[in-house]
């Protein structure tokens, strides 16, 4: 059977995505010019805020025989590649108000400083604290890996808010968040679209070089003149100067024809929430396939205080308020879960999306590990003692798929990101973050 | 008790028990952070001692001599990137700041200083360079008008065209006169390009992306290296223009600012405050004005605020952008139709309405009126900012009031007053309104219970007072069915420590307390300077307060003051 796959056939597969229209994988396309080249493995972060509804959320069943719970039935067509964590906490340590620096634990097992950086006159988040302390996992695996793709790595997210540590979860390092792509009609641009022709391609390239290479030179210029502090600032703009030449570099455009995204809307507008996920997924899954990039993530809203009123089911109130409703409040936490349910819908869509991409005998799926994740477990005790977790897709083998794993008490999500960075490959590392404890990956999840 | 309050019933089992912090309810000043952000190199910062509740001023000392701190280097701000650029292409409307990088913040202002630019970031800049340029060279008048050269004047060619376009636009672009060796650059990107408007927009593209246009870069332009580190650097003509520019106009300076600069002038101190009061008159001023105030009152949020449609018909999209419009049009009167005093801010019984405002507040559109007007609001039931729909509606919940977060945002940002978090486990969901049962009434579970009330006696103290007003900011007499409670309790500042009644009485109370009149001089100082103030500035803050006294308190007085202080003149250099 021929590896290359048809244009229809794909078509065919993405038409579980009304916004999706046809690109061919680069790694498809390379393979059928005879380049001899392996699946990679594909990391995705998945957040979602506010943590959920425990008892609506926990499979019953055995390891390996288990029944998905109401809140991740929409799951269920991929059961068979999920594997639902449950009982493992998130080390609460560190300043901050819980859901300011749930994001910077939850990827990074990284506490915030305590320098006062912030010193919110509202004490929205904490009334003083700072950045995060050390980078997160995806950043630690494409350090490792060092992958030879355009981008290092992705970030995506709605409506994410400002620069501080409640709105990010992604770093490089202690103080250096990486934002997110909020507007995915913005990040098409950036990542998918260029100039029809070849000449007016190289025109675009040469011309946005001309410009880069001057602030390049004034930037080296400066750099001298300034403080060491300064200097760090100064060298890290003039690095993603450099990044962004060496694509510009490229001699030709990516080989895969880019996805074609649903019409532009306000991504900034609440309402449009599903629409600009479904972009967003769209990109990814394009992005992935391509080759683009390996490790991508996306972040829903931010940790701190959801004020999303999620209209589309029928709400009135936003989501980070009924989240403090006591446990006796039923009628409120009904709604919460109808929320907690559409996030396990649209993860389902983005599963969805990567199984559509063939990639040898399986699909993308296959070769990529899907980690969704919260800052907090519950919302009304801000508890991290039990904070959910889903791992989908089987990053080439390397997981042990369609189980529910029920972690002893006591067991850290640390252990799951050192699981993460040994099934992408990443097999040094065994700590992550300055909460962490012990040492290793998160038993029974490894093949 | 009749009352069917789960919620707060839970609040306290399950929250307050827990509020181990009360301890720091001491209403304190509060106290800046050990300034390791603010400062760069960490001179330890304790501009307000914690625990001193004896004199507001008290923590703040000056040796006499001059000092300032060592400041991180600042990126632009989305506003401030905006206004620069709308002034620098004479765009006629405004700059969209939706993919640009978004802001950090120092205490209540945006204020770019501890993460560096990223990947994406640098991307984005680029993008909007493009875009801008582009657009800015899009047919041959923009162009022309652009590059405001006389083709008709002999000799004149592309060439010294362009050469007198980067002189000119570079300059009021990295707020300084552009290098030789830096124009060199620039010329050669308009000689490669082969063409007028190709040249141009290249030029444009690329002063957008210089990080001497995204940063506020105060480096020592004729040493090639820094000075030692430590040394106490006064600020150039037109390091001094730029501050003034983007700290009361948020954008580039004007001609009249590069001329003072080139003339070497803006270091005396009587032309900054000539200056400051030349620039407080402009239109520009209205920004920052408007931003001050937003951000201070923290009314950011006003833009998404939603209420309960059941309870709140009218309250609309429309209807939030004109309590917006209203604020920013009553401060922008006072600062610069009227006296500027912060009394008048706290305390003035007229406003400025349009749109559904009128109906909100009770009054009657003058005759003949349209648009936004001056209106006299009943002296019983308002005065100033405090009492204006956009700070009681941003600070209250969709469907009831919130005295907790009027109270908390009074003594953070108006008293200056050192609050802990709330224990991390606390159910701090608002109580939803019990049929029967005032706000107050919902509340005073705060009081009951001991570890709540530490914290809550001075927060719900001040914020049960503007009970008068219900979360969409209308008045109201009664709530329940019963006649509204307006009393009040200020513990929290000595000066004024007691009972009140009602947010008029509070108001007066505040405008005359010197905690507050300190408490906004230091925002504003936050405010102009882009940080936390440190022990370095005892001197400037001193002279400050003193300033904002000798005027009765006149907002242009402090902000002249501020210009004028040390702090704003000079710069330590930092760790090579």
């Amino acid at each position: 059977m021929s590896r290359l796959i048809s244009r229809r056939g794909l078509l065919k597969g993405l038409a579980v995505s009304a916004a999706a229209a046809p690109f061919v994988p680069l790694l498809e396309s390379r393979r059928a010019r005879g380049q001899a080249v392996g699946f990679p493995k594909r990391l995705i972060l998945f957040y979602t805020p506010h943590g959920t509804i425990w008892n609506q959320w926990l499979p019953t069943g055995t390891e390996t025989n288990y029944t998905l719970s109401p809140i991740l039935a929409p799951l269920a067509k991929h059961q068979s590649q999920l594997t639902v964590i449950g009982g493992l906490g998130i080390p609460d340590k560190g300043v901050g108000a819980p859901h300011t620096k749930g994001p910077s634990l939850l990827w990074g097992g990284s506490t915030l400083a305590d320098d006062g950086t912030f010193n919110r006159s509202d004490c929205s988040g904490g009334c003083t604290y700072g950045w995060n302390t050390s980078a997160s996992i995806d950043q630690l695996i494409v350090n490792a890996l060092a992958p030879p793709t355009t981008y290092k790595s992705l970030q995506f997210g709605t409506r994410c808010g400002g620069n501080n540590p409640a709105s990010r979860m992604i770093y490089t390092a202690a103080q250096a968040p990486l934002a997110p792509e909020t507007d995915p009609w913005a990040a098409f641009g950036r990542l998918f679209s260029a100039p029809a022709t070849p000449s007016a391609l190289a025109k675009q390239q040469s011309e946005r070089r001309s410009t880069l290479d001057v602030a390049l030179a004034e930037l080296t210029a400066l750099r001298t003149r300034v403080s060491a502090a300064d200097r760090a600032k100064l060298d890290a703009h003039a690095d993603s100067i450099r990044a962004i030449e060496a694509r510009l570099q490229a001699t030709q455009p990516a080989m895969c024809v880019s996805p074609t995204l649903a019409t532009k809307v306000d991504a900034n507008a609440e309402t449009n929430t599903p629409a600009v996920m479904d972009g967003h997924f769209d990109l990814m899954t394009a992005a992935l396939a391509c080759d683009l990039t390996r490790v991508v993530s996306y972040q829903h809203v931010i940790g701190d205080n959801d004020g999303t009123t999620y209209s589309w089911l029928g709400h009135t109130t936003a989501h980070h308020g009924m989240t403090h409703a006591p446990d006796s409040d039923t009628a409120t936490w009904a709604m919460v879960e109808q929320i907690y349910t559409w996030y396990a819908t649209k993860l389902a869509g983005l599963l969805d999306r990567l199984a559509a991409v063939p990639e040898g005998a399986g699909t993308m799926l296959d070769n990529t590990l899907v980690v969704w994740g919260s800052e907090l477990g519950k919302g009304n005790t801000h508890s991290f003692a039990q904070v959910p977790f889903v791992v989908a897709g089987g990053a080439g083998g390397a997981v042990r798929q369609g189980r529910f794993l029920q972690v002893a008490a006591g067991t850290t999500h640390n252990r799951l990101l050192v699981a993460m960075a040994q099934a992408m490959g990443a097999t040094a590392i065994q700590t992550v973050g300055n909460t962490d404890t012990g040492a290793g990956p998160l038993a029974g999840l490894l093949t | 008790m009749s009352l069917a309050l789960h919620r707060p019933a839970a609040l306290a089992a399950v929250a307050c028990l827990l509020a181990g912090g009360a301890a720091a309810c001491t209403g304190h000043i509060q106290a800046p952070p050990g300034a390791a952000a603010a400062s760069g190199s960490g001179g330890g910062a304790t501009g307000g001692a914690a625990g001193t509740t004896a004199s507001f001023s008290s923590g703040v000392t000056c040796n006499g001599t001059t000092d300032a701190p060592v400041v991180p280097l600042r990126r632009l701000t989305q506003q401030e990137y905006a206004n620069a650029v709308r002034d620098l292409l004479a765009m006629t409307t405004p700059v969209s700041t939706a993919d640009i990088p978004a802001d950090e913040n120092v205490g209540p202002f945006a204020s770019n200083s501890v993460t560096a630019l990223t990947d994406l970031g640098t991307q984005q800049y680029l993008d909007s360079a493009e875009t801008l340029s582009t657009a800015a060279v899009a047919t041959p008048a923009a162009l022309t008008a652009l590059v405001g050269c006389d083709r008709t004047v002999a000799g004149a060619t592309d060439a010294t065209c362009a050469s007198q376009f980067i002189d000119r636009f570079g300059a009021r672009a990295f707020r300084r006169p552009v290098a030789d060796d830096e124009k060199a650059r620039y010329v050669t990107l308009f000689t490669n390009a082969g063409n007028l408007s190709d040249g141009i927009r290249l030029v444009v593209e690329a002063f957008l992306q210089s990080p001497s246009f995204l940063y506020h870069v105060e480096d020592d332009p004729n040493s090639a290296t820094p000075q030692a580190a430590g040394a106490l650097v006064p600020l150039d003509s037109y390091q001094l223009a730029a501050r003034l520019s983007f700290f009361l106009w948020t954008s580039v300076p004007d001609d009249a600012l590069m001329t003072a600069a080139a003339a070497g002038t803006l270091t005396e101190a009587a032309a900054l405050t000539a200056q400051v009061t030349r620039m407080l008159a402009d239109p520009r001023a209205h920004d920052a004005i408007a931003t001050f105030h937003t951000q201070w009152l923290d009314l950011g949020k006003l833009p998404s605020t939603t209420k309960d449609p059941a309870l709140f018909p009218q309250f609309s999209p429309a209807l939030r952008d004109a309590m917006q419009a209203e604020t920013v049009a009553f401060v922008n009167d006072v600062m610069t139709n009227g006296d500027g005093r912060l009394e008048t801010l706290l305390t003035a019984p007229y406003s400025i309405l349009d749109g559904g405002l009128f109906d909100l507040y009770g009054v009657a559109r003058p005759a003949g009126t349209t648009g936004p007007v001056r209106v006299q609001l009943d002296p019983t039931q308002r005065a100033g900012v405090l009492t204006q729909a956009s700070f009681l509606a941003s600070h209250a919940h969709e469907n009831e009031t919130s005295p907790v977060a009027r109270g908390v945002a009074i003594l953070r940002n108006v008293l200056c007053v050192a609050l802990p978090d709330p224990p991390a486990n606390v159910n701090n969901a608002p109580p939803d309104p019990a049929p029967g049962a005032t706000t107050r009434q919902i509340f005073k579970l705060h009081e009951s219970v001991a570890s709540c009330a530490a914290c809550h006696t001075m927060i719900d103290g001040i914020g049960l007072g503007f009970e008068a007003y219900d979360a969409d900011g209308v008045f109201r007499a009664t709530e329940a069915g019963q006649p509204v409670d307006t009393s009040g309790n200020v513990v929290a500042a000595p000066e004024i420590a007691g009972p009140f009644n009602g947010a008029v009485q509070l108001a007066q109370k505040l405008a005359g307390a010197e905690q507050v009149q300190q408490c906004v001089a230091r925002q504003w100082f936050r405010f102009a300077l882009g940080r936390l103030e440190g022990a370095s500035d005892g001197c400037s803050l001193q002279g400050m307060f003193t300033a904002f006294d000798a005027s009765k308190h006149d907002v242009r007085q402090l902000l002249a003051a501020i210009a004028t202080s040390d702090a704003f003149r000079y710069r330590k250099v930092g760790a090579p």
